[in-house]
């Protein structure tokens, strides 16, 4: 019996090969699209948890509360691990890390510029689960000097040679030892470097027992720490332990209240506590991507329902014959069902192969930061999931017009009078408007975030941000000579203007808390983020000063010393503070000289913060010129002669300004691409439906088509008169869509602090343009049926 | 084998009850041919229907065989519908996606015949109705007397105790009804019931009985030319 359904309903697709391409391509695509989510989801679930000791394995970060401001870093000092695992017997061990910035790497004659490698602690070894290519985990960062590669960047600089043994010469460090080559951390991993050196080498040849004193646990908090805890040991039992520590050891300290917390390894990527900003990024984008597979999937069922019941009429006849010669009404929903979920099964291959060529041949990888793959044998959730996938799709898909078809009664089927497209057909409209709904929104969203992105790149941020190249000075011997570097910088013919700092927009500030004179007289201690520029900073990056003047003269420890530091601040400041007169106001190691006008050094995300600005006291090791617009290639030429001039030997590395913003927005980029894409899945989608569903109904009125044309219509007017329906649903359709569009838009903007506002003309857009593709849809159906010669229509019957 | 008591059949629209067969009391015999007869819109596609359980009577009584048909569930009402009844319409109702084998094999398949025995009444049957050669065909590739034939073919497939065959010669041009009301005739005489409804006076001729129906009442009996 299964045999002969399964022959049938084959044979059933191949007839109607018009109908069945679309239905089985459009099912396909939704099937495909719930493939990819599937794999994105699991690859953000199982983010970290690959690693065999996750569910032991915290990551520790530090409450601190400094001058009534409280704030939860990931970071902490150095003496966090060693201290805390001598106190508290549960911790196994401890893992340390610390980010090495951009640094120079040379192997004999080359010299490679990293970005990504980490100091690290043995334990990132051992504690983690990474596969070692060559050498292996246990001795791997153990000694001082020594390093462990991932595959792509021992590729890189050894080919495929086994490099263990080499050394390498890291930029301030020395040379390095290689004794291992690791497989790269997966993307959804959260430590994600292309090298570890060891932890140990940063304090080599220091008195550890001096340094690492619980009194220095507040200062120089930039490391990462991670623990191992022994089997068993809870995140409640390690809080109880770590208070009984400070007490002990920190809460006499100084005015400083510090709290050790920790969370589960698991819980960094999507709801975590320490970081919750970045956790709630990816949360979100996890909802709103698994949100939008399902409607995906949703769309595509709808064609199905519908064109299933649109063709019920076909299908009435031979249910009722069915009927007559013995069928129950269970074997008819029996078999209907069955036919679905063979149908189901042939989309479901389309949507495997589908899903492939999306992830092989698109950028979607790309764009969401992954490396999802299709590998029913080798991933074990796939095989039970697209059982599942199929199960869920043929019942849903199949439920509905398997009951509609078998309820038809036999008699008024073979008189023809039931299954005609009439029956049914408020819920096909229903879902044909509910389809466009989605997909209206889809688009209106996705105009909205092309207009959000537009207005964040076009956004005056308050300085200058074309034509500014950053060049980063690292090496030490480089960088006492920093100055004299801008200086042969700021020569160039090209350059308007040159100066050094110790951030740049995008980088973010680092903050320090220091008593400030209120308008009433006294001091207070105020946490405020602080840039370190010189006096060109200003000129260089058209900042302007509005009031008081700029720094006089270098700042030097003696300024620190003497208190007489110059400070500019911004706006912001002024406003906090509530200061009438700023200038000449007093702070803790120094005086306010100057004011500039606010300027957007964080993302557009976050509202502009109270800074204040001294000259740098250290060399600041980021050279930014500005430079002219019309002969940009001649002065980057200039500016790479003076740098190999400065720095015989080490590569020209510079960045744009712009561009370097612009990578701030590299997520939210993210989220505009895959919304574009899902929003023309959709529209594809749902004018499949469209389309067939119209070419459907005009088959049905061929013959009125005929007659009316004998009858002298016009075929304007027939066109006319066979489209009007469809767009009453798609302006429908857009009625319904704004309102909801309008939350949904709402809900994303609130991550900007500063919003494109939500005007009418996204909607108008999204609307318009939405229509005229349903309308083109279904006019090359309507003008094709109206121009069909009448009498060939009326022939039959 | 059958009677029916008082079968009354109504349609209700809105407040309007219209009555398509009023009070109709009919007793047919095991082996009979009855032909049913009447003007356009009488009645008769209605009885039939309520004969081969397709549909339900407003009221009244229907005994197949002493079972109350009328008192059966609707799966009770399937499977004796399923055992016992073939019917054979105007316009032939072949199912236009599968081929002439399958056709005949379709109400096999609901009343769970095992493959080879299916193979084997198929093929039977084929032979009998001499259309072994158009067996892979689909019913748009055959004429309307072959068509027609097939509908008997598989209508008997089951080897159904009652034939209940509505028109079955419409369609056709006179010899093709000929061979089909011969076929009927040959049918009744291996034991087989049949009830047919017609307008044609030479069909009526084949059977025993004629009932006259009109404007849903059974109006008159009469014995046929043969019976
Ligand atoms: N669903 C329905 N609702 C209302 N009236 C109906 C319905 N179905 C049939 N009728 C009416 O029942 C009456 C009998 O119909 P039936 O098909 O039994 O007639 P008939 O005798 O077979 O006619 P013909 O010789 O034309 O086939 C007709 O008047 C018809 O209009
Ligand atoms: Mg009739």
């Amino acid at each position: 019996m299964i045999w002969i359904l399964l022959k049938q309903t084959l044979r059933g697709i191949f007839r109607d090969k018009f109908h069945s391409f679309i239905n089985v391509f459009g099912l396909g695509l939704g099937i495909a699209c719930c493939i990819i989510g599937l794999l994105f989801i699991q690859d953000e679930w199982s983010a970290d948890r690959r690693h065999a000791n996750a569910g032991r394995i915290y990551r520790y970060g530090v409450q601190m509360t400094i001058g009534g401001v409280t704030g939860v870093q990931t970071t902490c000092n150095a003496a966090a691990g060693p201290l805390l695992k001598e106190f508290i017997p549960g911790i196994e061990s401890y893992i340390r890390i610390g980010s090495a910035g951009e640094i120079l790497v040379k192997h004999k004659a080359d010299a490679f510029q990293e970005e990504n490698f980490l100091w690290a602690d043995p334990g990132l070894l051992t504690a983690f689960s990474h596969s070692f290519v060559h050498g292996n985990p246990a001795d791997g960062l153990n000694r001082n000097n020594t390093m462990v590669l991932t595959r792509s960047l021992a590729r890189k600089i050894f080919g495929e040679r086994n490099p263990v043994g080499q050394m390498l010469e890291i930029e301030n460090h020395g040379p390095f030892e290689i004794t291992g080559v690791i497989a790269d951390p997966p993307l959804s991993d959260h430590l994600q470097f292309t090298a570890l050196l060891s932890f140990s080498t940063l304090f080599k040849g220091l008195d550890q027992a001096e340094l690492f004193q619980p009194s220095n646990l507040s200062g120089d908090m930039g490391y990462g720490l991670y623990f191992l805890f022994a089997p068993g040991f809870t995140a409640e039992e390690f809080a109880a332990q770590e208070r009984r520590f400070y007490g002990k050891y920190q809460a006499a300290v100084d005015g400083i209240q510090y709290l050790g917390l920790v969370e589960p390894l698991t819980d960094i990527r999507l709801r975590s506590s320490l970081d919750s900003g970045q956790a709630a990024v990816n949360a979100r984008f996890l909802f709103w991507f698994g949100g939008i597979v399902l409607f995906i999937l949703f769309l595509a069922c709808v064609n199905y329902v519908n064109l299933t019941t649109a063709r019920a009429s076909k299908r009435a006849k031979e249910i009722g014959i069915k009927k007559v010669v013995g069928s129950s009404h269970g074997a008819l929903v029996a078999h209907l069902l069955t036919e679905s979920l063979v149908f189901v099964l042939v989309a479901l291959a389309a949507g495997i192969i589908l899903a492939q060529i999306i992830l092989a041949l698109t950028p979607l990888n790309e764009v969401i930061g992954k490396n999802l793959q299709v590998n029913p044998l080798s991933n074990p959730i796939l095989l039970p999931a697209l059982a599942a996938i199929w199960v869920v799709v043929g019942v849903l898909a199949g439920l509905y017009p398997a009951f509609y078809l078998a309820r038809l009664s036999p008699v008024r089927t073979l008189k023809g009078k039931a299954g005609s497209p009439a029956a049914g057909r408020f819920i096909r409209q229903a879902l044909l408007v509910a389809q466009f709904v989605i997909t209206i929104a889809a688009v209106a969203l996705t105009l909205l975030m092309v207009r959000q992105l537009d207005y964040v790149h076009g956004k005056d941020l308050g300085f200058r941000k074309d034509h500014v190249v950053v060049i980063k000075v690292t090496e030490a011997g480089l960088l006492n000579r920093v100055d004299a570097f801008k200086d042969e910088v700021r020569r160039c013919p090209g350059v308007r203007a040159a100066a050094c700092s110790n951030a740049v927009p995008g980088l973010g500030y680092t903050g320090f808390a220091f008593n400030w004179e209120t308008s009433s007289g006294e001091m207070k201690l105020h946490a405020f983020p602080s840039l370190q520029a010189d006096s060109d900073y200003f000129r260089t990056m058209d900042i302007q000063l509005i009031q008081g003047r700029n720094f006089s003269r270098p700042a030097s420890r003696a300024d620190f010393r003497n208190k007489s530091l110059e400070v500019v601040v911004n706006e912001r400041l002024v406003r906090l503070m509530g200061w009438q007169e700023p200038i000449g106001k007093r702070f803790q190691y120094g005086t306010v000289v100057g004011v500039v006008r606010d300027f957007h050094f964080d993302p557009l995300h976050y509202d502009i913060r109270p800074v204040f600005i001294t000259a740098p006291m250290d060399p600041a090791p980021y050279v930014s010129a500005s430079i002219r617009g019309d002969r940009i290639r001649e002065t980057l030429q200039q500016l790479r002669a003076r740098w190999q001039a400065f720095a015989p030997g080490y590569p020209f590395a510079y960045t744009f300004l712009d561009q370097r913003i612009a990578r701030i927005y590299t997520e939210d980029e993210k989220q505009q691409k895959l919304a574009t894409l899902f929003a023309g899945v959709c529209l594809l989608i749902s004018c499949l439906g469209l389309f067939a569903l119209a070419s459907f109904t005009i088959g049905q009125r061929t013959k009125e088509i005929g007659i009316r044309r004998a009858l002298g219509a016009s075929l304007a007017s027939v066109v006319v008169l066979l489209g009007r329906r469809f767009v009453l649903w798609v302006l429908l359709a857009n009625a319904l869509a704004w309102p909801l569009t309008y939350l949904a838009m709402r809900q994303w903007l609130e991550s900007f602090v500063f919003r494109t506002p939500i005007g009418i003309g996204v909607f108008l857009l999204a609307g318009v343009s939405v229509l005229l593709v349903a309308m083109l849809t279904v006019s090359v159906q309507s003008i094709r049926a109206a121009r069909a010669n009448p009498v060939d229509s009326l022939r039959y019957e | 084998m059958i009677r029916l008591r008082d079968i009354t059949r109504y349609y209700t629209n809105g407040f309007v009850k219209t009555f398509v067969l009023r009070g109709v009391r009919l007793d047919v015999a095991e082996g009979e041919f009855l032909t049913i007869m009447g003007p356009s819109g009488a009645g008769k596609s209605t009885l039939l229907h309520i004969l081969g359980m397709l549909d339900a009577t407003s009221e009244g009584e229907y005994y197949f065989h002493d079972i109350p048909v009328h008192e059966l569930t609707e799966r009770r009402r399937t499977e004796l519908h399923q055992q016992n009844i073939g019917f054979v319409f105007q316009s032939y109702h072949l199912i236009d996606d599968l081929t002439v084998y399958e056709n005949l094999e379709t109400p096999l398949l609901y009343k769970k015949v095992k493959a080879a025995e299916r193979k084997s009444l198929v093929a039977d049957m084929l032979d009998r109705f001499g259309i072994v050669a158009k067996k892979d065909l689909f019913p748009a590739q055959l004429s309307g007397g072959q068509q027609q034939l097939v509908a008997v073919a598989r209508a008997m497939i089951i080897h159904p105790r009652l034939i209940l065959a509505d028109e079955p010669t419409g369609n056709l041009n006179s010899k093709q009804g000929e061979e089909i009301m011969a076929l009927f005739r040959e049918l009744n005489r291996a034991g087989t019931t049949i009830i047919q409804v017609t307008h044609s006076e030479k069909n009526a001729a084949y059977s025993h009985r004629i009932i006259h129906l009109c404007d849903g009442w059974v109006t008159g009996h009469q014995l046929a030319a043969s019976g």
